[in-house]
């Protein structure tokens, strides 16, 4: 038999990745920094976000399954959903793989566009960096996806009920 | 710390700030827990653990079924093929292991704390994470060697 010959420890010395004190310092100035912009941007959404929400009724007839799904996505990552753990939500939550990504990111621009979320970037120094942004749902989006599961709930209650009762 | 042990974690400078401040913005939310007040150091430390851990996961799976969205940032290349392999096989499994058991393996080998400083900190018997440690290296070896023979074959 062959002779496990590896120095795990070794390995371990050598190849675990250790940072160094000057990352660790200028890592804890820019989130600092990131913090406080966050906060800053967070509620100057919110303010807007008023102003949006009594200007606009959203529509939600327009409102497929996919984007129900991205809308509860957003929620349940309560402020902090990045594109990417969207879409893995999302799986989760239609329980079928997302195979396009992409539909994810620019379904996410469109709804911002159209004031169902907000976002705000990860990183204050790189804000056009758009797959590095935090999303949130909107007052609006919360209104539009709650119309569009009434709308369903009403359609599937029609289907069940029968028509000469 | 909070830095520091998701770097560790991942390898990725950039994840690492994500999870620094994802950790914070959380911290900031939830007020203190009572949790974090009986031990703020070992609450910080699990709870980056366990995010990197996360958002390790998350990447490796991402990476499988990836359609080019998110490109793998801030995992450095030191351009020497055998040791980035060696790297991403320690990352591999490491990633496979228990919170608690990178917690211990961490504190060991990156802080160099004594099986009897952990145990005190951890609240446990010097014996439980002697063995612990014991059988964390064992598992880290056996998946590495596990690799290495897949790839001689």
């Amino acid at each position: 038999m062959k002779r496990d010959d590896t120095n795990i420890d070794e390995i371990l010395k050598q190849y675990l990745p250790r940072a160094s004190r000057e990352d660790i310092e200028a890592a804890g100035e820019t989130v600092l920094k990131r913090i406080r912009e966050m906060r800053f941007q967070a509620k100057a959404a919110a303010a807007a976000e008023e102003k949006n929400a009594a200007k606009n009724t959203p529509d939600a007839g327009w409102l497929h399954d996919f984007h129900i799904g991205l809308l509860m996505a957003v929620e349940e990552l309560q402020g902090y959903g990045k594109p990417v753990s969207i879409t893995l939500k999302m799986e989760e939550i239609l329980e079928e793989p997302i195979v396009w990504g992409t539909a994810v990111f620019l379904n996410l621009l469109l709804m911002e566009r159209m004031g169902l979320v907000s976002s705000s970037a990860i990183d204050p120094d790189k804000p056009k960096e758009l797959d590095q942004r935090y999303f949130a749902i909107t007052q609006s989006g919360r209104e539009a996806m709650a119309k569009a599961l009434a709308l369903r709930q009403r359609a599937a209650d029609r289907v069940r009920r029968p028509r000469f009762a | 710390m909070v830095y520091r042990a998701a770097y560790s974690v991942t390898g990725s400078k950039h994840d690492a700030q994500d999870i620094q401040q994802d950790v914070f913005v959380m911290l900031i939310d939830q007020g203190r827990t009572l949790e974090f007040t009986k031990n703020p150091a070992g609450y910080l430390f699990r709870m980056a653990i366990n995010k990197a851990l996360e958002s390790f996961r998350k990447r490796k799976r991402r990476k499988e079924t990836d359609d080019g969205l998110e490109p793998l940032l801030g995992v450095p290349s030191h351009g020497n093929p055998h040791q980035d392999d060696m790297r991403e096989r320690l990352r591999l499994a490491i990633a496979k292991l228990e919170p608690e058991q990178i917690e211990i393996l961490l504190l060991s080998v990156d802080y160099g704390y004594t099986d009897f400083q952990i145990a005190k900190m951890l609240g446990k018997t010097r014996n439980a994470v002697a063995v612990m440690l014991h059988r964390t290296r064992a598992r880290l070896r056996e998946w590495i060697c596990r690799e290495k023979e897949v790839e001689n074959r």
